[in-house]
């Protein structure tokens, strides 16, 4: 056994025993300043058994470490005795967890087929975690989060669910990635889409997923987007959850929480490592989301995959964000511009929100979303012959007059682009243009070209500034 | 009455430590496990995975019948076999993935419970790579893995193939799990 190795496993094997808020006094003291130790052990804490426990606990639990403890020697040898609930027929099993077993299940009373979680163990606390884990799961009620139907709370809890089909982001792209191909664009920005808004709603009830990765990504055979694994979720907005609670009724405020961090290095954010729970904010799930969206993007992760921790935590830290359109020139700016943001190492310069994401991912798809519009009444001129201007404009509503010299020439109608060689040349306009009743102009110059070119398939962006750059040639000359 | 008594005199030495008699019967163990497995795999071209640890129990069935033998030969035999499965699995996994690149759709994967599952040809691979890297760091927890994935024994067999405690053992299996979690995680 490698030295390295030996001192790895005995600070995990002491660290396991501890309570997990005390583990980071207890690596602190232990490891001195050798970070990459710390975060090596750290890392493995975090795929310990427990993250299958870290779901929920409640505020009575006792210290982590003796349920996973027990639960670990229980768990290794005896099935367990499933609990006889004649509702539900038992098909095959889907998986099983440190505490728990999830079938494939027909609900005999709806007739439907569901996924159905039950608790191994007749102890208390795996159970209360079960039903905490239902419970959180109850309270996101979101169509892209995982959906409870019910639950059983007696000596043995067990919940069922809606059961998921097809497959995860990860198959999916594994298959590609075999393949030789990439995701379409398009089907990277929708599945952010849909992840985005289930994340809002989970944020904007205080609750933080914390590990955001394609394995956790279940695509339906009719693009259903669903993000799975809350177990290590944490609520770190509790007020939230309370009023929740008073909404309905409930006078006891007991809430689902814990104090320590666990996550896949891979996908973590920078502040994750750090072990300290109030270090994580909505925007670390907004981190997580990046890595997946650069991961669809280009089939990579944005950090290599096999590197210890401790090395992935310093390199978030201080490496720039990598970007997506060195890897896929058909990434547009805009959309590789979002990417780095997400993955900004400090949290104050990601995006503040995953409604905030889901506005630049609108903007992103809606050409002329940023772009300036101006209204004119009968008559009004937009500009005239002679005039200095670099501004081209597309009629929204409404139509214009064009005269030269006052003689009438021509009608220019809704979608129709008008002053568009003053974009290029910046020159005096030739002819003079009129509103014919009310209009509505949406107003483009240069900047606001490159806007939107940033926004659009990079193929006609090229194909556009050649095209322009050729035109300014010829004119000049 | 043993069907093969050869077997059964083998294994007694070889469990005792004799390595003349360990030579002789691995490549029994091997071609018997690699045999079966290939038929498996002829008749259930689609199956991605064939149960290892079935196989194990069958060849230990076929090769030793109902002979009586003892516990310590009885567990060495499994710790041969899960060595030798191992390395059946990983040939057939690679034959296949050099036939078939793409095309094959993935079984459901339900991530939900967070299972270490060895189902496909892929995850065989990627836990050949990770039992690798891990054997050169620690390889007693590389042969922990090999024993409880491939030959299927129970945390007191491995234990005491080992000569270690089960309690210890478990401590190693507990590492190892959140070891092979965080390589194999994609």
């Amino acid at each position: 056994m490698s030295a390295d190795y030996a001192r790895v496993k005995s600070l995990f094997f002491q660290a396991s025993e501890l309570d997990s808020d005390a583990i980071p006094a207890f690596l602190d003291a232990e490891c001195g300043g050798d970070d990459a130790l710390r975060g090596e052990v750290l890392s493995l804490l975090g795929h310990h058994d427990h993250r299958d426990l870290i779901a929920p606990q409640s505020a009575t639990t006792g210290p982590a470490a003796t349920v996973h403890e027990r639960v670990e020697t229980a768990s290794d040898d005896l099935p367990g005795s499933p609990i006889p609930d004649p509702r539900y027929r038992s098909l095959d099993e889907l998986g099983r967890g440190g505490f728990g077993r999830v079938e494939r299940s027909f609900d005999t009373t709806l007739r439907r087929l569901v996924a159905r979680k039950e608790c191994l163990h007749d102890d208390a606390v795996p159970n209360e975690m079960l039903l905490n884990e239902a419970r959180l799961l109850a309270y996101l009620d979101h169509p892209g989060a995982v959906q409870v139907y019910d639950v059983h709370a007696g000596d043995r809890v067990a919940y069922t669910m809606r059961l998921l089909s097809g497959e995860s982001l990860a198959q999916r792209l594994r298959r590609l990635r075999a393949d030789g191909e990439h995701l379409p664009l398009s089907e990277a920005i929708r599945i952010l889409t849909r992840l985005a808004e289930t994340l809002a709603n989970a944020h904007d009830k205080g609750v933080l997923h914390l590990d955001i990765k394609p394995a956790n990504v279940m695509l339906g055979p009719h693009g259903q987007v669903a993000l799975i694994d809350w177990g290590i979720s944490q609520i770190y907005a509790p007020s939230r959850y309370a009023a929740w609670l008073r909404a309905g009724g409930e006078t006891e405020h007991a809430l689902p929480g814990n104090s320590s961090v666990a996550g896949t290095p891979v996908y973590m954010p920078p502040e994750q490592f750090r072990g300290d729970p109030a270090l994580l904010v909505p925007r670390s799930d907004i981190y997580a989301a990046g890595g997946l969206l650069f991961e669809m993007l280009t089939g990579a992760t944005p950090f290599p995959r096999r590197m210890p921790a401790s090395v992935l935590a310093l390199q978030k830290q201080s490496a720039p964000a990598p970007s997506a359109r060195a890897l896929r020139p058909d990434v547009s700016e805009g959309l590789d511009a979002l990417c780095r943001r997400m993955l900004e190492p400090d949290p104050d310069d990601r995006p503040a929100s995953f409604d905030a994401v889901l506005a630049d991912l609108a903007a992103l798809v809606d050409v002329g979303a940023n772009v300036e519009t101006i209204a004119l009444a009968d008559g009004e001129i937009l500009f005239r012959e002679g005039d200095a201007g670099t501004t081209a404009f597309q009629i929204l509503e409404g139509q214009l007059a064009i005269s030269l010299d006052g003689d009438h020439i021509a009608i220019r109608e809704p979608g129709d682009i008008i002053g568009e060689l003053a974009l290029l040349s910046g020159g005096a306009r030739s002819a003079t243009v009129t509103a014919e009743g009310r209009v509505v102009v949406r107003a483009l110059d240069w900047a606001a070209l490159e806007r939107e070119l940033a926004k659009l398939n990079p193929l006609i962006a090229t194909l556009l500034r050649s095209l322009s750059d050729k035109l300014v040639e010829a004119t000049l000359s | 009455m043993a069907e093969n008594p050869d077997v059964t005199v083998l294994l007694a030495r070889a469990s005792g430590g004799d390595r003349a008699a360990q030579d002789v019967l691995a490549p029994l163990v091997y071609a018997e496990l690699k045999g079966r497995a290939d038929a498996l795999m002829r008749r259930e071209r689609d199956a991605q995975s064939i149960q290892a640890t079935v196989l194990v129990n069958d060849a230990y069935m076929r090769l030793l019948g109902g002979a009586a033998v003892d516990f310590a030969s009885r567990t060495h035999f499994f710790a041969i076999a899960s060595n030798v499965m191992r390395r059946v699995l990983v040939e057939h996994a690679r034959a296949r993935n050099r036939q078939k690149r793409g095309g094959g759709v993935e079984k459901v994967e339900f991530d939900e419970a967070r299972m270490l599952s060895i189902d496909s040809d892929d995850d065989v691979l990627a836990l050949e790579d990770a039992l690798t890297r891990l054997a050169e760091v620690d390889a007693r927890q590389a042969d922990i893995v090999t024993m409880r994935f491939f030959g299927g024994m129970s945390m007191a067999d491995v234990a005491d193939s080992l000569g270690i405690s089960k309690r210890s053992c478990e401590r190693e299996w507990s590492l190892i799990k959140a070891w092979l979690r965080r390589e194999l995680a994609p």
